[in-house]
């Protein structure tokens, strides 16, 4: 039994314990003061605006004149809101397009480039950068890309194809251009966390496998993606609430137009709270979105989070 | 010789004392910048001001707002960090006054001697509710009819005149479009006779022309989809989808109808008074001219575009915002702005110096123009109404089916709003 650093070695049988005590103290007092800063920073900025975001989705609230108590009213009114079933379907639609992508296109990035490939340094950063340009950048930049005489259809006109897409213009089109445009931005981040995932597989159980005669895709599809399983949850989990929350591309590229065609929650939520000033449904809006994110978890948790045995 | 200096020393003393005793009052002018110009006069005004006509200890301090002009003036009011003066936007003004979050400006304006009648009627009473007035109206715009002469010209046809009608637009539309061929030989960017945007501040005089309105008469209910205004709807989205003779500016990778229009891609736009100086700025070669809008079968309609400088509420220094606000709407303001060629004046008085004849029809437009307010609505309506007008362009509803779902929408929510 060791307490503290010194204490078996202490001269003193009962001093041990005292210094524990003192120490303990002290140590816990030492992380309150190192994390104070930030657990201020989150109080205020996070648990206060979710409480007030609770206290708001129960109440009519315009900025200028003091909140008003409306019980459930808010919600009620989301159900029969059109505006809100638009909303829901698209992000359903945004998010059930661009999680399966993105997460299977990282694993080929991943699986790729963990391969002794020339260059692979380069390449590596290479598919990075995207991920860590701003948002804002890169959808300033897509709306060029997808202009009426952009880039894009400019592409299409050499391949001999009709040229005149207007991608965000058109509702058949606006939405899945800001899809493919995410989903380009985003795999590379995901990447990273598999790259991590598939140096942490011992190379002897690949070994093993191959001894009793599996061949590569047997190795891939047996051993290696299992393993993978928890880099899977967690890239699914975030990529889904990363696309339930999709709004700074929609604000930059299309305010949720046309048609209503790239309305999702979150662009509702400001909408209505930034544009029309109904706070207080807004923040119902939020809670909303808030248990819709903690079912698909917990759903996603239950089917793909198992725990892996080595 | 000390009884002719000693008054002055009297008042030099009274000065200093004042001048030491008085904290200085700085008071806040804010705005949206449309343009470099706009925030190059604003400041020329407020250092204007400061140099010959604050009173001693206010200082007038320019504070322009870049973007998300109508949010950040909001949330600042919440916040109470509101700047003393600002620019207010006429469909955004009902949410406001009606919340009481604006200063009536009644007395102040009694105790300065400004009478609201020295300003235009439409305008003054867009910024009255319940019989107060919120604001004075800085400057306002209607709409015309702009065109190419140079189209018209190849074209052979004659240029539209103030008492062309719906039918004299579309045979002209016709003509035109019929003569796209030899017109493209000189003007290679021509498109269409006419661009028309999915735009409720264009469609919107049409219902009015047509003898339609948003409200009912005593603003209890949303009636845009009268028949009327399902006339006007079929008969502003047929240029393009009848008659073939109009293009949207999305279609053609143009911004908005006026950048359509600088570039040549179209003879003829229903724009406002800002398309001079941005075409004067970006496209200096076009030749154009401008009428009143067409009449209708109800006869003549337009919307009136106006801002207003108003005050806060909780204001802390009412008299000196207020001294500000009346100097930037004084005669020598406004003469100075119309001077630069960038809005029309607000002052009845001024009338007589709008010397340029496009910046005339734009004036003739008022007498008969309507507010561009949608009363306790404030913006909801122009999202809703421009979503059902391209739903109508896309041919995914009837102009019918489209008006019937956003009154539905929009009715509710005024429900919402008077019930509150």
């Amino acid at each position: 039994m060791r307490l503290g650093g010194t204490g078996t070695r202490g001269a003193g049988p009962p001093a041990p314990l005292v210094w524990f005590r003192r120490s303990r103290t002290r140590e816990v007092l030492a992380a309150y003061v190192l994390i104070a800063p930030h657990m201020l920073a989150l109080s205020v900025f996070t648990f206060f605006a979710m409480g007030f975001a609770f206290y708001l989705g129960f109440h009519r609230y315009d900025l200028l004149s003091p909140p008003v108590f409306i019980g459930m009213r808010n919600f009620a009114k989301i159900f029969t809101d059109p505006d809100f079933h638009i909303a829901l379907r698209n992000t359903l639609y945004y998010t059930a397009v661009v999680v399966p992508v993105q997460t299977v296109l990282a694993l080929f990035y991943a699986v790729l480039l963990n391969r002794p490939v020339r260059f692979r340094a380069f390449f590596r950063a290479a598919f990075y950068a995207p991920s860590v340009t701003a948002s804002i950048v890169i959808s300033l930049v897509f709306i060029w890309l997808y202009a009426k005489q952009g880039i894009f259809n400019y592409l299409l006109s050499k391949l001999g194809l009709p040229a005149t897409v207007d991608w965000l213009g058109n509702p058949a089109t606006a939405l899945p251009a800001i899809m493919m445009m995410n989903i380009w931005s985003t795999a590379p981040t995901f990447m990273v966390v598999f790259l991590a995932a598939l140096q942490d597989i011992p190379d002897s159980l690949l070994e093993a496998a191959a001894i009793d005669g599996a061949n590569a895709w047997q190795r891939f599809t047996r051993v290696t993606l299992p393993l993978l399983r928890p880099s899977i949850f967690f890239v699914v989990v975030m990529g889904t609430i990363g696309c339930l929350q999709v709004f700074d591309q929609i604000y930059i590229m299309t305010r949720g137009g046309p048609l209503k065609s790239t309305m999702t929650i979150n662009y509702l939520i400001y909408s209505e709270a930034f544009e029309n000033f109904r706070m207080g449904y807004a923040a119902a809006l939020s809670l909303i979105l808030f248990v819709l994110i903690l079912l698909l978890t917990v759903i996603q948790k239950r089917y793909i989070d198992v725990e892996v045995q080595y | 010789m000390f009884r002719k200096i000693f008054p002055l020393f009297l008042i030099g003393l009274l000065v200093g004392i004042s001048g030491v005793a008085a904290e200085e009052i700085s008071i806040r002018v804010s705005g949206w910048v449309s343009s470099p110009v706009e925030s190059e006069i604003m400041q020329t005004l407020v250092d204007l001001y400061n140099s010959q006509f604050a009173p001693p200890g206010v200082e007038a301090v320019y504070e322009p707002i870049p973007a998300d002009y109508t949010t950040k003036i909001q949330t600042m009011l919440a916040a109470r960090k509101a700047p003393d003066v600002f620019y207010w936007d006429i469909f955004m003004a009902e949410p406001l006054m009606r919340k009481g979050a604006l200063l009536p400006l009644d007395d102040l304006m009694a105790a300065a001697g400004v009478d609201p009648a020295e300003f235009v009627d439409t305008c003054i009473g867009a910024f009255t509710y319940a019989g107060k007035i919120y604001g004075i109206p800085k400057d306002f715009n209607t709409l015309a009819l702009f065109y190419n002469k140079k189209i018209f010209d190849l074209a052979g046809v004659p240029y539209p005149t103030a008492d062309w009608t719906w039918e004299d637009l579309l045979a002209a539309a016709k003509a035109i479009q019929a003569k796209a061929d030899e017109i493209r030989k000189a003007v290679p960017n021509f498109q269409a006779a006419l661009c028309m945007a999915p735009d409720v501040a264009r469609w919107l005089p049409f219902v009015f022309q047509n003898g339609g309105s948003f409200f009912n008469a005593d603003r209890t209910a949303v009636v845009i989809n009268s028949p009327e205004a399902v006339k006007a709807l079929e008969f502003y989205t047929g240029f393009e989808l009848v008659h073939g003779v109009a293009v949207r500016p999305s279609e053609i990778g143009a911004g908005w109808q006026g950048e359509a229009f600088g570039k040549e891609n179209a003879a003829m736009v229903m724009e406002g008074g800002w398309m001079v100086p941005f075409l004067r700025d970006n496209f200096p070669d076009v030749e154009f001219g401008a009428v009143e809008l067409p009449a209708g079968p109800a006869g003549k309609g337009n919307l009136l575009f106006t801002v207003a400088y108003v005050i806060p509420a909780y204001e802390k220094h009412p008299a000196e915002a207020f001294d500000v606000l009346r100097f930037l709407t004084s005669p020598l303001a406004q003469m100075y702005v119309l001077s630069r060629g960038f809005a029309l004046p607000t002052r009845k008085a001024l009338e007589g110096f709008i010397a340029d004849p496009i910046s005339r029809t734009i004036f003739a437009g008022a007498a008969y123009a309507r507010p561009w307010e949608f009363g306790p609505l404030g913006s909801k309506p122009i999202d809703e109404l421009a979503a059902a007008m391209e739903a109508v362009f896309l041919g995914k509803k009837t102009a019918q089916e489209a008006l019937d779902d956003a009154a539905k929408v929009l009715n509710e929510r005024l429900q919402e709003v008077l019930s509150g």
